[in-house]
């Protein structure tokens, strides 16, 4: 299969979302629909910072800040939905420049541990103010009564758009400066490019992009709480991405879609299903380098395009193996 | 200070030290680079050669001691800024993106110093000069050893800088590439009026391809002075052989 069919049959799965949402109403279906699309966002921008080499353990921490930010607004002053999700974006923006600057002085697995604690105290301390909720977090998040119908087809369209902007940045130079720190940032130093400064914005976008996955993600659960937003999150984003693959910008996509479908039947399990997405993570790291993608290609279901990295802009000829 | 090191040469240190622990790497180190002059520096293995050109280019913060380049006062600067003032390097060890396409090599290396419009014609004719016109969409980390070094240096005249720092452009490099490349960084330095500082063992290449040489021993300057000059200079002889002449 080309990789433009492959692209095409992507498309067409997406529309027959939207358009089964239409037709299945409040059914659990649609809720798993909506999740699905939350966890795409999720998994898609654990990939974004993936680019410049990062582990970010705390995109949990962006998606209960974009699903506090909305729920607040909305529950406390009825604000637009649309304003809520902008805001929700914005603010976890915000917060990710500042937790870039003054965590991505380090890297590789120092960046990870200090990521996975700003999660965690930024998770308690949700726990102990009381103008959110505490413990029990804020209840009644409701999407605007005319926009209820169609909420998952506005779910599932956002998360087609800002998955395409991440796409649309990997692509450009900007994307070219990522993938080059990931492989030596002194050259990109000494290049005149500040590594720090584009880390940042690479967070920054990742971080818009789960804010408004939070908020979606509010909007659809009606309640949220700390509990909602422990690591585990940031785990089953991993997990997604080990499982679809990478290298591809669709492996985040199909990993969480299958993460999230088998997830539902594993919760059948209690307290085990937690080992789900752990094992998601051995398998794919031991069982299938590069994902479902790699497998796809390797097994030439899906042409290859190129080899990562090797795509050079600005030039229409074919690439050379 | 040197009778090189004068306040309008394009470069200059003056006292540059910089202490590992209780390893006095580089000590009191003054030297100079002129407009358009090709300077190698040499010396023994440990002799802070590479600890020089960390300092010069930013890669790593002197203890004490004073950098100018192109009349401003540069001591501490980071890597990056050094580079935007017009100073590029290249590394010894992983010296390149070696995922990445050769296009997006040199494009890393040009995008700081080019608009969108002129870009795509700095990269092309950067690859050009150094021979890599036909591998512009291969991988870096799959092309030849010989090509490689010369994709380093692509990515650092992609910014068209004032000074080219070189570090052991040729390692690893056989006769015919040697040479190869010894015309290629001789026809970059005419064509771009750039001067370049140059840190290499192959001495026949240092004595072929600089105006000056600067010999370290043990973090100091032993000797300086013409390719001729050096190569018959009592001193470098006993560093280099261990015997006296």
């Amino acid at each position: 299969m080309s990789q433009s069919n492959f692209n095409r049959i992507l498309l067409l799965g997406t529309l027959i979302a939207i358009g089964y949402s239409f037709f299945a109403g409040e059914a659990y279906s649609t809720q798993l629909l909506i999740w699905c699309s939350a966890n795409v966002l999720l998994a898609t921008s654990m990939r974004f910072m993936m680019l410049v080499g990062e582990f970010n353990m705390a995109t949990v921490m962006f998606y209960g800040i974009g699903a506090y930010v909305s729920g607040y607004l909305t529950t406390r002053y009825s604000a637009p939905f649309a304003t809520t999700l902008l805001a929700a974006g914005s603010i976890a923006c915000v917060i990710g420049i500042a937790f870039g600057y003054v965590s991505l002085r380090i890297k590789g697995a120092y960046f990870m541990i200090i990521s996975f604690a700003f999660a965690e105290v930024a998770r308690l301390l949700a726990t102990q103010i009381s103008w959110l909720g505490g413990n029990s977090g804020i209840v009644g998040i409701f999407p605007p009564a005319w926009i209820e119908a169609w909420f998952p087809a506005v779910t599932i369209g956002l998360v087609v758009v800002l998955c395409t902007i991440l796409k649309l940045v990997e692509d450009s130079s900007s994307g070219k400066v990522f993938a080059a720190i990931r492989n030596n940032d002194a050259i990109v130093q000494a290049a005149g490019i500040s590594v720090l400064n584009m880390k940042v914005v690479c967070l920054a976008l990742s971080a818009f992009v789960t804010g408004v996955g939070g908020a979606l993600y509010a909007y659809s659960n009606n309640v949220i709480s700390p509990a909602d937003f422990t690591f585990m999150a940031s785990v089953m984003a991993l997990a997604a991405v080990k499982l679809g693959g990478e290298n591809d910008f669709r492996g985040p996509i199909l990993g969480a879609v299958l993460l999230t479908l088998i997830g539902q039947y594993v919760l059948r399990f209690g307290a085990l299903d937690q080992l789900f997405y752990g094992g998601a993570i051995l398998v794919a790291m031991l069982a299938l380098p590069g994902g479902l993608m790699g497998v796809l290609q390797r097994w030439r279901v899906l042409l290859p395009v190129s080899q990562p990295g090797i795509r050079a802009s600005g030039i229409k000829r074919a690439v050379k193996p | 200070m040197s009778q090189h090191a004068h306040t309008n040469s394009l470069l200059y240190v003056e006292g540059l030290k910089r202490k590992f622990g209780g390893v006095m790497a580089v000590s009191d180190l003054d030297m100079s680079v002129s407009t358009n002059e090709i300077v190698g520096l040499i010396g023994p293995n440990g002799a802070g050669k590479s600890t020089t050109f960390n300092l010069i280019s930013g890669h790593l913060q002197p203890t004490e001691g004073r950098i100018v380049f192109d009349g401003k006062t540069v001591t501490g600067k980071s890597l990056a800024r050094m580079s935007r003032l017009g100073l590029a390097r290249t590394f010894q060890h992983e010296s390149l993106l070696k995922d990445l396409s050769v296009y997006d090599n040199i494009l890393v290396g040009a995008l700081r110093f080019t608009n969108r419009k002129e870009r795509e014609g700095r990269i092309f004719e950067t690859a050009m000069r150094v021979g890599l016109s036909e591998h512009l969409l291969e991988r870096a980390g799959s092309l030849p050893h010989g090509l490689q070094r010369m994709l380093s240096i692509a990515i650092a005249i992609a910014a068209r800088p004032k000074l080219l720092c070189l570090d052991e452009p040729l390692t690893g490099l056989n006769a015919t590439e040697v040479k190869n490349a010894l015309g290629i960084i001789r026809s970059l330095q005419a064509e771009m009026k750039c001067s370049i500082l140059f840190v290499e063992h192959n001495m026949r290449a240092v004595m072929e391809l600089c105006d000056r040489v600067i010999v370290l021993a043990s973090g100091r300057i032993l000797a300086e002075g013409t390719p001729a000059e050096i190569g018959s200079n009592a001193s470098v002889i006993e560093a280099y052989l261990g015997v006296p002449s």
